[in-house]
């Protein structure tokens, strides 16, 4: 286990910079996710930590050492790659024991060491196969055991579970999950699955442009992202962002929407009166009224999708769209007229000139 | 999809046409080969008279056709391999590498398909003719001379490079944080990547050696050092020799290549058609 810190890395492809001045720092054992959208960075770090590719400017330290200037083979990680990688003309075994028969390691012992990893990962009847003689779940496993099987101090996943569908993604998380348990290997993990970045990060690092936008544990990202774009990252369905102006009357402070209905938010927020800020609304922080109750927004169901487990409906109004995601079964239909609920107390508040979280009063 | 019968008449028509025009005059050598009676020129004949193997003998013992044949394999089978070595070496490099001056130096190495051979015949002599420093020799009439002007050929280089580009990068990155250097993931990752189109390359490189005449007349004057196709040229002038020797000759002359082609055909259809579909 080794302790991974990026010092303020940069790189620039010619004239372009895509990653800027960024810092992260990964505690041994902890499991960090990377996560932001296509061509946030997030890959590119990874490669920086791997040694793949070269940066510009600033540092990578792997275990309290500086790697920044060492080759990949020479930092102590194995990386797991989106495609797998797996070497098509070697068996199973032989793309276990690659990187040991590179090593030099006597084959003796190289067979042992690749028994081993494949019977934590239940591979033992594969080794003999051809990565093409396998499916997809089982070549990631394999991707997975060439670099258990190494003992490296770093796991670096790149997007490891892209090419799977649904349902083996979930099952492979868990088995991620579940390695990493056992191991306690440092690990930094690639995804712009942001359900596979709470499900697996001990810590996540949201990622924009090459910058560093967020970096918290799961549950401080989403119940307090610290900008619109971290909130509308992170949060499944996408949480609702409306803009609106800040009424303060007698103490209370309300957000004005562009429909002229109000929401009361927490007092607390540092706003001014008349200031106009985007609120955040989660879809499962919203409550459903008839349309014969007083309270909430009244809007209109345009469109509902019901996964079995979860009902997520889609409301409109003038001006006004929200999506409203429920656990409990409901008789709605497109065109009917319901109320939207807040739980005031989970509204966000974000300043609408710089999209930074408007935080409480000092004072409260 | 099924065929009517005219539809299929026609395509056995056109494979049988096929197979006169291609195998036709091959067919017609050896049937003189191994025709006792000299055959008049312009005459093509179909099935020998009286079968005989002296031309063949004579070819083999009198005309010392296993002298040029010993030449020839193994100008070819050396040429081949380093060419096919030097080719790959060289393709890595342009697929996998971007260093500067690439532009150039895959220009540089194209530019050699533009010349004739004829117009480097000249500064090819003087070269072989050459003293090399310090070892105070020159190549001329030895099997350096007819070797190394082969390994370096363009066309390989090039189709190597096309299938190289085509290598997952993935792979090279897994090699790389696997530990292996530059030269190990040459080794253990692209070649067995590329096999087919070394197979490809290496049959293109074993018949442009093996037909090569113009090389071996500039750089040897030595007969113990002629290839196949400089010594059938020289029967096919000398008005003694029978001409049913020097198409015995001509037969033993192409059953390396044949068998080469045989070896490696699977690699080179594979090689040829690789890419042409999704994968």
């Amino acid at each position: 286990m080794g302790a991974v810190e990026v010092r303020n890395i940069g790189k620039s492809f010619g004239s372009i910079d895509v990653i800027h001045d960024v810092s992260i720092t990964v505690e041994p054992g902890e499991f960090c996710v990377l996560i932001g959208p296509s061509g946030s960075g997030k890959s590119t770090i990874l490669r920086l930590i791997a040694g793949l590719e070269e940066a510009s400017t600033g540092a990578v330290h792997i275990g309290g050492r500086e790697v920044t200037q060492l080759p990949p083979k020479q930092r102590d990680i194995a990386m797991v790659f989106q495609t797998y990688a797996l070497y098509p003309q070697m068996t199973v075994a032989e793309n276990m024991g690659f990187a040991l028969r590179l090593a030099g390691m006597p084959k003796d012992e190289i067979r042992q060491k690749v028994q081993a990893t494949a019977k934590l990962l239940e591979l033992s009847e594969l080794l003999d196969r051809l990565p093409k003689a396998l499916s997809g779940g089982q070549r990631q496993r394999v991707s997975m055991g060439r670099a258990i099987v190494r003992n490296p101090s770093v796991f670096l996943f790149d997007e490891p579970l892209s090419n799977l569908d649904a349902k083996l993604r979930a099952q492979v998380r868990g088995e991620i999950a579940d390695l990493h348990k056992r191991l306690k290997t440092t690990s930094i993990y690639v995804t712009h699955d942001q359900i596979e970045a709470m499900a697996l990060g001990q810590k996540i690092v949201v990622l924009k442009d090459g910058r560093v936008e967020q970096v918290g544990k799961p549950m401080d990202l989403y119940n307090a992202p610290r900008n619109v774009f971290v909130a509308g990252f992170i949060g499944t369905p996408s949480i609702n962002l409306l803009q609106g102006r800040v009424c303060i009357d007698g103490g209370e402070k309300t957000v004005e929407l562009s429909d002229g209905s109000g929401i009361t938010v927490d007092n607390r927020h540092a706003v001014a009166d008349c200031q106009t800020v985007v609120l955040g609304l989660r879809p499962e922080h919203l409550r459903i009224c008839t349309a014969a109750d007083s309270e909430g927004l009244a809007l209109t169901v345009t469109a509902v999708e019901n996964t079995g487990s979860d009902m997520v409906v889609s409301c409109e109004k003038t001006g006004l769209r929200l999506v409203a995601a429920f656990k409990e079964q409901r008789e709605l239909v497109a065109g009917q007229a319901v109320r939207l609920l807040p739980d005031h107390s989970k509204v966000h508040l974000f300043d609408s000139a710089s999209e930074q979280r408007v935080p409480f009063d000092s004072g409260a | 999809m099924t065929q009517t019968l005219s539809q299929k008449f026609a395509r056995v028509v056109l494979y049988a046409f096929l197979l006169i025009v291609f195998c036709g005059p091959f067919w017609g050598i050896l049937a003189t080969a191994f025709n006792s009676a000299t055959v008049q020129p312009g005459k093509l004949l179909l099935w020998p008279e009286e079968f005989t193997l002296r031309h063949f003998s004579y070819a083999w013992h009198e005309a010392k056709a296993y002298v040029y044949l010993f030449n020839s394999l193994l100008v070819a089978l050396i040429g081949t391999a380093l060419q096919t070595l030097v080719s790959a070496m060289a393709a890595y490099a342009l697929a996998r590498k971007r260093f500067r001056g690439m532009a150039v130096v895959s220009l540089a190495i194209l530019s050699t398909m533009m010349l004739p051979e004829e117009v480097i015949a000249i500064p090819l002599y003087l070269t072989l003719q050459a003293k090399i420093p310090v070892l105070d020799v020159s190549l001329y009439n030895t099997y350096f001379a007819l070797i190394l002007p082969v390994v370096g050929w363009a066309f390989s280089v090039f189709l190597l490079t096309e299938f190289m580009k085509a290598v997952p990068q993935d792979l090279e990155d897994a090699a790389r944080v696997d530990g292996a250097s530059e030269l190990q993931i040459f080794r253990h990752v692209i070649l067995p990547l590329v096999k087919p189109a070394l197979g490809t390359a290496a049959i293109f490189g074993f018949l442009m050696i093996w037909d090569q005449y113009l090389l071996p007349l500039i750089a040897v004057d030595k007969r113990e050092l002629y290839t196949i196709p400089v010594v059938l040229r020289s029967m096919r002038v000398d008005e003694i020799m029978q001409s049913n020797i020097f198409i015995a000759v001509t037969v033993i002359a192409t059953v390396p290549s044949v068998l080469v082609y045989l070896a490696l055909q699977r690699q080179f259809n594979s090689g040829l058609t690789a890419g042409a579909v999704k994968g």
